[in-house]
Order: C-alpha cells, then sequence, then structure tokens
C-alpha cells in the first residue's frame, strides 16, 4: 500500500467512509463539462464524443478551447469558460473521419487532422467569434469545417501551427509534412516516423517518435527540419509528451511511467516513475508542477512536484459541481494560461475535465 | 388492506443483510439471494423456497462455486444484484455477482481506490449456470473480470446475456454459445439497476441524465433517447434511472425510476423512434422537497405481475419526516405497502403492509409470482433479512407458470 493513501488499511481510518471517498481527488477541485451548452443543446453523441486532442487559443483576454473526438464520427468542438460564456459548441466534422489526431489554432484559422478510412485530412474555417452573453441571448457562428488538405493512405498523427502562425507543421505515418491556407497543399517534410509534436514555453518545436527519438524542428523558408537531440532508453509506444511550461523544454512519458525532462540542448533528466502505467496524458502548470492520469480502465490523477522531486497519486478524478460524473480515462491534456489543466476524457461520452490546483501544496511551499 | 403476508427470515445465514435478487425460476419455484454486503469475509448464499416444507433451502454459496474464497483477502462475492435471469427454454438459472463486501479485516470497500490492487481487488463477477432441473451447477464463468454485475437480462432466442458493470457502468454482452464477453462502452456514472430485453431483441436501459438507453443488436450501435424520462418536477431528471421493471405481454414494460420521488411510468418500445413513454406518476406519497431523503426511505421497487395480470410494487410509507435521518438502527417509523395497479383503467389499491415480526419492512427491491400464483416480495432491512410471501386469492397450481417468465433481474 503506498503510505500517501489515507485510511486504506482496517482500523486505520478516522471512519470507515474516508475508504470510499478518499479514493478520488484529494487535493485541488476537478469539474466536468459535457460537450455542449448545458441547458440548451444535446452534447456530441456519446459514441462520437472521446476527447482525442486539445489546443488552446490566447487572444488578449479570453481563451478558446479546441477540441477533436474520435469514435464512430469524428468531431471538432471548441470551448469558452471566460466571459459570459461556459458553453462547448460542435463544429462538426467531415462525416467520414472517426478519429481526430490533433487539434491547432493559427492566426486565422482552427485546424484539425483526422483520420479515416480514405487516410488523414485537414478541416479548417475560420476562428468563430466569442458569442455574445450565454446566460440572456447568444449568437453563435457554426458553419462547418471544410476539408483543406488530405494525406491519401496514410495516417496523421499529431499537428503544431507553425512558429508565424500562418498554417500547421503535422507528422503522418507518411513523414512530416506542412499545411497552409494558402493553396491547401500538402508539402512533405523529412521523413520521420514522429508521433507527438510538442511546443514548449520558449516557442521550441519538439518532436517526438516511437522509438523514443527526439528531434528540434526548425521551421525555414527552405521548409522543415529535423535536428536529433536525443534518444531515450524504453519502451514509448504512444508516447505521451507535454510542454515543460515557460522554463522550456518537454516532459515525456514511457510505456512504464518512467517520465523525462528534455531539454532543448537535449540534456535529458529522468524524473521518476508513476505508481501506475501507462500515463495517458500530461500537462504543467507555471510553477513547475506536472499532473498527468495514469493507469488504465480507472485511471489515477497524479502531480510531480519539482520541489519534492517525487510524484504523488491524487486519486481517481471526480466532478461534483454541477456535473456528477467519474473520471476514468483520459487522453489529452492542455494548461490554460491561469494554470488550471483541461484534461480530454477519451471515454464513451467524454467530457472536458477542468482541474483547479491546490494552491496550498504549490510553489509557496518550494519557496 | 386484505391479503395475508408472511416473512420467511435467512435464519439459515444469519449474517445476511440484503435480499436484493429474488426471481422465479424457470421452474416456476422462488428464488433469492442471501446477500453480504456489508460484512466483511463473507458470501452470497442462493435460497430457494421450498413449499412442501414452508422453509427455505439453501442451494449453493457462489464463493465455493467460483472457488474465490471469502477470506483470501480479496473483496467477496458478496451478492447477486438483480441479477438471476430465467431460461426457460433449458431450465437454466442464470445468477451474476456484485461486488462490494469488504475483504476480511477491512470496514468497507471501494472499487475504485483498490482497483490496481491485486492483493484486495475484486477478482470479478461471476456467471454461474444452475440447472434448477438436476439442482446442479451447469458451469460456471467469470463474467466481467474485476467488476460487479449490476443487472442481468437473457436474450434467450439470440443466446446472449446483457448486463451493466459496476463501477465503470459499461454495458456488457454476453455470448452463452462463445462464452464470450465483450464491452460495449461506458453508459455514465450511475448504475441503472434494471435491464431487459423486448420482442426485437432490442436491449433497454437507461442513463444518468434520465435518458433511455438502447442497444440494438443488428447494427451493433448503443443509442441514447432525445428525450428525459418522467420525472418530478423540482428534479432534472438526474438519477431518473430504471429501478425495476415489469412486463405482462412484452409489449409495454411498467418501470419504477431509482432517486428519491420514485416516478412511475410505462414504456411502448416498438412505437416511435425510440419508444412511446406514458407518465404514471409518483410511486410514493408528497413530502417536503427540500429535504434529501434518505434513498432508504422514499422508495419504491418489487414490480411484479399477478397471474391475471394485475400489477404490484411495493412503496414505503413513512409518518415522521424528520425521523427518516436514522439509518444506523432502521428503526424509523415507515411501512411497505404493497399496492396494486389496474393496467387497464391504471387505477391504484393498497392491498397489503409488509409485516416483520422484528422490524419494518419499507424497502422491498425485487419480487417475482411463484407457480401457484403467490407473490414473493425480497426485503433489504433488519438483519438477517429475507423476504414476504403473499398468499393470493385466485392461488391454483400452475397457474403462476409462463406469464411470461421473467428473463431479466
Amino acid at each position: 500500500m503506498k503510505k500517501n493513501r489515507p485510511g486504506v488499511e482496517s482500523g486505520k481510518e478516522s471512519f470507515p467512509l474516508e475508504i470510499h471517498h478518499a479514493a478520488f481527488v484529494r487535493e485541488g477541485i476537478m469539474v466536468a463539462m459535457p460537450l455542449g451548452f448545458p441547458g440548451a443543446t444535446t452534447a456530441i453523441d456519446p459514441n462520437d464524443g472521446r476527447i482525442t486532442a486539445l489546443a488552446l487559443r490566447r487572444d488578449d483576454w479570453y481563451e478558446t478551447i479546441y477540441g477533436g473526438t474520435s469514435g464512430k464520427r469524428a468531431h471538432v468542438f471548441l470551448g469558452w469558460l471566460r466571459g459570459v460564456t461556459g458553453v462547448i459548441v460542435d463544429l462538426g466534422g467531415d462525416g467520414e473521419s472517426t478519429g481526430t489526431a490533433g487539434v491547432a489554432s493559427t492566426r486565422d484559422l482552427v485546424v484539425a487532422a483526422v483520420n479515416g478510412p480514405k487516410g488523414g485530412r485537414i478541416l479548417s474555417r475560420q476562428h468563430p467569434p466569442i458569442s455574445y452573453d450565454c446566460i440572456q441571448e447568444w449568437t453563435m457562428d457554426v458553419h462547418p469545417l471544410k476539408v483543406a488538405g488530405e494525406v491519401p493512405g496514410a495516417r496523421i498523427e499529431a499537428i503544431e501551427a507553425n512558429a508565424a502562425g500562418t498554417g500547421v507543421i503535422g507528422a503522418s505515418t507518411a513523414g512530416l509534412f506542412t499545411w497552409s491556407p494558402k493553396g491547401k497543399k500538402i508539402e512533405p517534410g523529412p521523413d520521420l516516423a514522429v508521433i507527438r509534436l510538442v511546443r514548449d514555453g520558449t516557442g521550441a518545436l519538439f518532436a517526438v517518435s516511437d522509438d523514443g527519438g527526439v528531434w528540434l524542428i526548425s521551421e525555414g523558408k527552405t521548409g522543415v527540419r529535423a535536428k536529433k537531440l536525443a534518444r531515450l532508453s524504453g519502451d514509448f509506444g504512444r508516447a505521451t509528451a507535454c510542454d515543460a511550461g515557460p522554463d522550456g523544454g518537454i516532459f515525456l512519458a514511457a510505456v512504464d511511467g518512467t517520465v523525462f525532462h528534455v531539454g532543448r540542448s537535449g540534456r535529458v533528466r529522468k524524473l521518476g516513475r508513476t505508481h501506475l502505467k501507462p500515463i495517458t496524458c500530461l500537462a504543467a502548470v507555471p510553477d513547475g508542477r506536472l499532473f498527468g492520469f495514469c493507469g488504465n480502465e480507472i485511471s489515477n490523477l497524479f502531480v510531480y512536484e519539482p520541489w519534492k522531486g517525487k510524484f504523488r497519486d491524487l486519486g481517481v478524478a471526480l466532478s461534483v459541481l454541477n456535473r456528477r460524473r467519474y473520471g476514468y480515462e483520459f487522453s489529452c491534456a492542455v494548461t490554460n494560461r491561469d494554470g488550471h489543466v483541461l484534461f480530454g476524457e477519451g471515454d464513451r461520452g467524454g467530457h472536458l475535465w477542468i482541474l483547479f490546483p491546490s494552491l496550498a501544496t504549490g510553489r509557496d511551499k518550494w519557496r | 388492506m386484505s391479503y395475508e403476508s408472511k416473512f420467511y427470515r435467512f435464519d439459515g445465514y444469519p449474517v445476511s443483510d440484503s435480499c436484493w435478487s429474488l426471481s422465479a425460476g424457470p421452474d416456476g419455484r422462488i428464488y433469492a439471494a442471501a446477500c453480504c454486503e456489508c460484512s466483511p469475509g463473507k458470501s452470497v448464499k442462493v435460497v430457494r423456497y421450498n413449499e412442501a416444507t414452508d422453509s427455505l433451502d439453501y442451494l449453493f454459496d457462489v464463493a465455493e462455486v467460483m472457488d474465490d474464497p471469502p477470506d483470501s483477502g480479496r473483496a467477496t462475492q458478496c451478492k447477486i444484484h438483480y441479477s438471476f435471469a430465467a431460461s426457460p427454454g433449458d431450465g437454466i438459472l442464470y445468477c451474476a455477482s456484485h461486488l462490494s463486501g469488504p475483504p476480511i479485516g477491512f470496514k468497507m470497500y471501494s472499487p475504485w481506490r483498490y482497483w490496481h490492487d491485486a492483493k484486495h481487488g475484486f477478482r470479478g463477477a461471476a456467471l454461474i449456470a444452475f440447472d434448477t432441473g438436476t439442482d446442479r451447477i451447469a458451469w460456471t464463468d467469470t463474467f466481467i473480470p474485476r467488476e460487479g454485475c449490476r443487472c442481468l437480462a437473457l436474450d434467450s432466442e439470440r443466446n446472449m446475456l446483457y448486463a451493466i458493470s459496476y463501477p465503470r457502468d459499461h454495458l456488457i454482452e454476453y455470448s452463452l454459445r462463445e462464452r464470450k464477453t465483450r464491452d460495449l462502452g461506458r453508459l455514465g456514472s450511475v448504475n441503472s439497476q434494471a435491464i431487459f430485453v423486448d420482442r426485437r431483441h432490442m436491449v433497454w436501459t437507461s442513463n444518468d441524465d434520465g435518458r433511455l438507453v438502447r442497444f440494438d443488436p443488428f447494427r451493433d450501435v448503443v443509442e441514447e433517447s432525445p428525450y428525459i424520462l418522467p420525472h418530478p418536477e423540482f428534479q432534472t431528471g438526474w438519477h431518473s434511472v430504471f429501478y425495476d421493471v415489469a412486463s405482462r405481454d412484452l409489449e409495454s414494460f411498467f418501470i419504477v425510476t431509482w432517486n428519491t420521488a420514485p416516478r412511475l411510468y410505462r414504456l411502448w418500445p416498438e412505437e416511435g423512434a425510440f419508444g412511446r413513454i406514458e407518465d404514471l406518476g409518483p410511486a410514493t406519497q408528497d413530502r417536503n422537497t427540500a429535504i434529501p431523503y434518505s434513498m432508504f426511505v422514499d422508495h419504491a421497487g418489487g414490480l411484479v405481475f399477478d397471474a391475471d395480470g394485475m400489477l404490484y410494487y411495493v412503496k414505503s410509507r413513512w409518518k415522521d419526516e424528520r425521523d427518516q435521518t436514522d439509518m444506523p438502527e432502521r428503526q424509523f417509523d415507515a411501512e411497505g405497502v404493497v399496492v396494486r395497479i389496474n393496467p387497464e383503467t391504471l387505477a391504484r389499491d393498497e392491498v397489503a403492509i409488509l409485516k416483520r415480526p422484528d422490524a419494518i419492512a419499507q424497502y422491498c427491491p425485487r419480487a417475482a409470482m411463484d407457480g401457484n400464483g403467490d407473490l414473493f416480495f425480497g426485503n433489504v432491512g433488519k438483519i438477517p433479512v429475507g423476504f414476504f410471501k403473499v398468499t393470493m386469492p385466485n392461488r391454483a397450481a400452475g397457474i403462476g407458470i409462463g406469464k411470461p417468465v421473467r428473463t431479466w433481474g
């Protein structure tokens, strides 16, 4: 038994029900949002509701959350939590694709990479303007996404907006590629088997391959180039990676739950291992903590605190504010500018989950 | 109030704290589960009413049958929770087990907490095929690994079982031909307490939001209804999941919800794009809606048809709403009232009060009619629990057989 699990052994708990209640999120608060406008629309069909991609668009004072789902049909959605909003809006899909590999926000467009029977596709549309008051009276721009590029016969693994914000860089089973709205063409890049693309807090773009290879991607006028930074030991399968906040570098999780930090210089640090495997998503918050989920079927929220150099189990995800739901499977995460973590639930009928981390265990203790 | 009832306590298994499952077997006899969900290191025993001796026969212990000893240190095979399913064609009574009984030495069990604990975690719901003709276990299998089975239904023509798992709330299909489990995906967080199959082989249950859930095996798709099921005005429909379901003709199904202020309604599954619902109103009494009532007090269940096609259910009736929080002793002032409904006119009248000699008996989860037309009602309450027999005025040998056999728990 883990010592940080209170009341696990019989007779030591302060009251029997602690065994039950303390199984769930023990620090911070989690809230689950259905994929719809609560009280006004139905949510995205549960069969299509496994969230597999998330990205943020930061625009002055508000943020738009973009997401993509997988299931019988892939959907792209947006979420607004600031202002008089609190809604998730289904932007649809191409009607054929069944999975979303990534979403990205360029200067003018939301771009999604979806996969289906005909291979990978790029879908895009203009950023919808933020709605008027979603308590009083709202307006919604629900123009559909359009197919804006194709990678026939190949599966797209990931996309990220390019540094200029004019298009995206993608990774598919056919190699890296670039796409821009001008001409709507897919331009092939280096032939690398990349499964993750991550831009860190300093703007550097990293690529991760399934054999533990980490590459630094440069985006010049002559195209995309990849510089090998490191090869980590271990099985990386469908590796999970995330940005490391303003200090730069990325966190990368191996199949066995070991987490590494890879800096822009190629320096690799092994942080430790979570109590369960695999790690399905990771997100760093501004004070240096790292949150994520580990374990199959009923996963556990965990935190890594750099000032302690340790991982801690925080229990099973639970939402009891407004939406009452247990959270079992999570597949992606991003951190908003307030340091709240948005988790994409990769389960049938998935929800967008928001973690408000505990401030009491945050950086002040470190200082 | 004219019908007499008699209580049969599980004295042969005095630690039994709940009788969740009670069903008529394919042989027309009454089977019940003597469950042990609170005592650490105990298991469930299957009991049958013996008409000849007017007493109970203890048939088998699920832990023994499955070689999953209750003192192993794991969560126990502690109960059968709405998971008897009678198979009329071959005389089999299917039984699937559920979790929550603490491992020996523990005060409580949480499946969330011990999900990844190889030492204490639940091994999985057991599936037992009991041959009611020979009184032998025909075969067994691990039905749902690591999870419990909340409720069970049989599609005898397609040789399929359907179930809802706990705690993950997944819809489960089991092929009796292949002896193989298939996970059809998550439904929500609140387990529906009943699942059934209609004449067209559609599988019906419900979800947290109070929507119908239908599995179409021919299109292999799980669908949620666009509408929310009937619920009181002061609620939203959340938690209005199925609690108990009864049908006399498989054309329409009477359903009561699992929520405080439970609601009765009738579903006509073959009408409309997603069935047709007829709201029959509250199942229990009016009360102060500002009090979060205990689900042990404001409760209705035990839906069953008699041989003449009249519907019965048991509603809790309590006298002082401020007494309803006294859970540990279960000594608040309440009683279980058997209500009769005429399915044609929907007129209701009260025909009996379930009286235990040693305690109140307001909570009835399930009911069944035996081959003689007598009604039986399970009880959850003071330990040891048991069930009631209500002797019907029209009772006669064979009158209750095949009207129709209920193939869900």
